[in-house]
């Protein structure tokens, strides 16, 4: 199953490139993943809970950042994650691309989904799991905005960030680290009130006009 | 196929009940338990928690209230069909109610379930759009009232924190003003008696006495994830005498919304049926309306 | 689920079956329909489908006819209940419904034939006068592969029209 999503961040390419590649610190940003290891070499496990209606699935498993390239601001991510209870499996390849847009950065991902064993029943309604993946995205992408703004108070966005670590002090470094979100346990009402208050303006609502 | 392990409890307050949804994860509330159950069954869900909420005083009953028609979220859909307070002053959701399911689920099912539940051909929320309904939802930090508009927040998701509850609904019923009369109809699409509609069309009018709509309400089922208000075509009504050529002229204004796809329906073939399903819908409240009597 | 306590997977209830008094310890994930069969060993009530669509596990519980398979045991603690083997009366006197489906020949495999009895004997109790019409909409919930409706609806007719003492 393929699904595009895009969303926008108030900071240039060059900016939130990095931001990005801080798995550590975005996975936080992400309702109902979090991060159990660092393997490094750009490979993590963590796990992710995601309701689909009434069904609340969860996958523990990998994933790993490929084909970094960072001047053209592609990514790769190949997950793997398989259900708690051994119902079944999910793996995806998600290819992102940064590039300006105004004072802005526009980050596209492709994602292709596979769903394997019980959780596959779930992969008939596309239409409502790729409602539910732009959902997941637009909480994220909320979650990294406000990320981005607290560091930003805090002079730490809008330079290198080998400097800007320098720059932080004590203080700073405390502030930021509490203004880093703390992981959702999954789709937090905040985000779906997002979503509703975003579809009220959607092409969906304007009914029989 | 039998269900997946769970833990079940079955709280006897409200309480008990808040305290449980705060503290556990992964759960499902189990009420009339005839959406819920198949689930279990056929092992397509699997929570870890079933709170099964059927001991819980004072969640059912039917009850006229100054902000309307009020009804508990545990109130069996059988009794609601037949309740004489709703054949009184929201006979709509009887006729409704007629559609949903089959004698034997209508004995346990819920209209709280049914509006927790969500599913989007389901047809107890379209009756809840079409009144604008108010939902009272209970938890931890208190009461608080939620409009029926504000209620889906996507795909069978209501406007629910993990740890509350649905307690009931309100139905601002239509009262008939002096020399007003007010019609309803629901008509309904579906492959076999009692399935879930594809799509469903609720209608209430209500026309002065000179046949003027004063005052209209649309909401279709089974064309997103929430009930649809055609806000449009109610509007083209307000103000207009009600006959056949502009109940054609609005419902026509019903096949050009957005409409969700499936495997099965196409978005063009919803289209047609939310036209007829409304044409019908409005042909039977203006001969309700103009039968004489103060619905 | 290693977590899970004893009074969260398993409860002792209480019930009345066609008259009998049993007390059990279920588990509580084991539905209704399965409890009278498994456990009662009651197995005239049948098991189509499991997901609420199919009917025949119709049973009659605190007067109600309900769908023993989207109930779980544990929610039948305190109830009476009525199934296939109880309409009958203590003599062996066939309910007017059963009487019904035997002269008009209801059934033909059988196998969704205590849903629909059960179910006729439950609205009919309640209203004898019911006309075809409301006769098919109320089994519109009990799927027949076999008989195509027909000789149930004439069953159910006759049964109807005995129950309301017509001749």
């Amino acid at each position: 199953m393929k699904i595009d999503v895009s969303f926008s961040v108030p900071v240039p390419p060059q900016q939130a490139w990095p931001l990005l590649l801080d798995v550590p610190r975005i996975v936080p940003c992400l309702p109902g993943a979090s991060l159990t290891a660092d393997l490094g070499d750009n490979r993590y496990k963590g796990q992710a809970t995601v309701k689909v209606g009434p069904v609340q699935l969860t996958f523990a498993g990998e994933a790993q950042i490929a084909d970094i390239d960072p001047v053209a601001h592609t990514a790769r991510v190949i997950a793997k994650g398989a259900d708690a209870k051994g119902r079944g499996s999910a793996s995806a390849t998600a290819d992102f691309a940064l590039v300006a847009e105004g004072e802005g950065t526009l980050i596209t991902v492709v994602t292709d989904l596979q769903l394997v064993g019980a959780v596959a029943q779930y992969g008939r309604a596309q239409g409502l799991i790729k409602e539910i993946a732009s959902q997941i995205v637009e909480q994220f992408a909320a979650n990294l905005r406000s990320d981005i703004l607290a560091r930003s108070q805090e002079g730490v966005a809008g330079s290198d960030p080998a400097t800007a670590a320098d720059q932080s002090s004590p203080q700073s470094a405390s502030a930021s680290a509490t203004a880093a979100v703390a992981p959702t346990r999954e789709l937090s009402a905040f985000a779906l009130l997002w979503g509703v208050i975003k579809s009220l303006f959607s092409r969906k609502n304007q009914s029989g006009q | 196929m039998k269900a997946s392990a769970f833990a079940y409890h079955d709280p006897k307050t409200m309480q008990e009940l808040n305290n449980l949804l705060g503290s556990l994860d992964n759960i499902r509330i189990l009420a009339g338990g005839q959406s819920l159950m198949p689930m279990l069954n056929m092992r397509y869900a699997f929570p870890d928690h079933v709170i099964d909420i059927n001991h819980i005083a004072d969640l059912s009953g039917v009850a006229m209230t100054p902000a309307g028609l009020r009804i508990g979220a545990m109130t069996r859909q059988r009794i609601v069909r037949e309740h004489p307070l709703v054949l009184e002053h929201a006979p709509v959701l009887a006729e409704a109610l007629h559609w949903v399911g089959h004698v034997q689920t209508r004995s346990r099912g819920t209209i709280g379930g049914s509006l927790c539940h969500l599913d989007p051909a389901a047809e107890q929320p379209c009756i809840a759009a079409l009144y604008d309904a108010v939902l009272h939802v209970s938890g931890p930090r208190g009461a608080r009232d939620v409009a029926m508009r504000d209620w889906v927040l996507s795909y069978m998701t209501p406007n629910l924190e993990p740890d509350e509850a649905l307690l009931g609904l309100t139905l601002p019923v239509w009262s008939g003003m002096q020399g007003h009369r007010v019609g309803h109809g629901f008509h309904e699409f579906a492959r076999r008696h009692g399935d879930y509609a594809i799509v469903a069309a609720a209608a209430l009018v209500s026309l002065d006495a000179a046949g003027v709509v004063r005052r209209a309400s649309i909401a279709l089922a089974g064309v997103d994830v929430r009930p649809v208000r055609l806000e449009g075509a109610e509007q083209a009504l307000v103000g207009k005498g009600l006959d056949q050529s502009l109940i054609a002229e609005v419902s026509a204004m019903a096949a050009s919304i957005e409409m969700m796809e499936d495997a099965h329906i196409t978005p063009a073939y919803r289209g047609r049926l939310a036209q007829t399903m409304t044409k019908r819908a409005l042909t039977d409240a203006l001969n309700r309306a103009t039968g004489g009597r103060n619905v | 689920m290693s977590e899970l306590d004893q009074a969260q997977t398993t409860r002792h209830i209480r019930v009345t079956v066609n008259g009998v008094h049993y007390e059990r310890d279920v588990l509580t994930r084991t539905h209704l329909g399965d409890f009278l069969r498994q456990d009662l060993g009651l197995t005239g009530t049948h098991l189509g489908c499991e997901h609420g669509v199919c009917g025949a596990c119709t049973i009659i519980l605190d007067g109600q006819p309900i769908r023993s398979c989207l109930m779980l045991a544990v929610q039948a603690d305190g109830a009476v209940i009525r199934t296939i083997e109880g309409l009958a009366q203590a003599d062996g006197t066939l309910h007017p419904v059963q009487e019904a489906f035997w002269d008009k020949h209801g059934l033909q495999c059988g196998f969704c034939t205590p849903g629909m009895v059960t179910t006729l004997a439950a609205v009919l109790e309640a209203d004898p006068t019911m006309d075809e019409v409301a006769i098919r909409e109320a089994i519109s919930g009990n799927i027949c592969r076999c008989t195509g409706y027909e000789t149930i609806v004439d069953a159910a007719l006759q049964a109807a029209s005995r129950m309301r003492g017509d001749h």
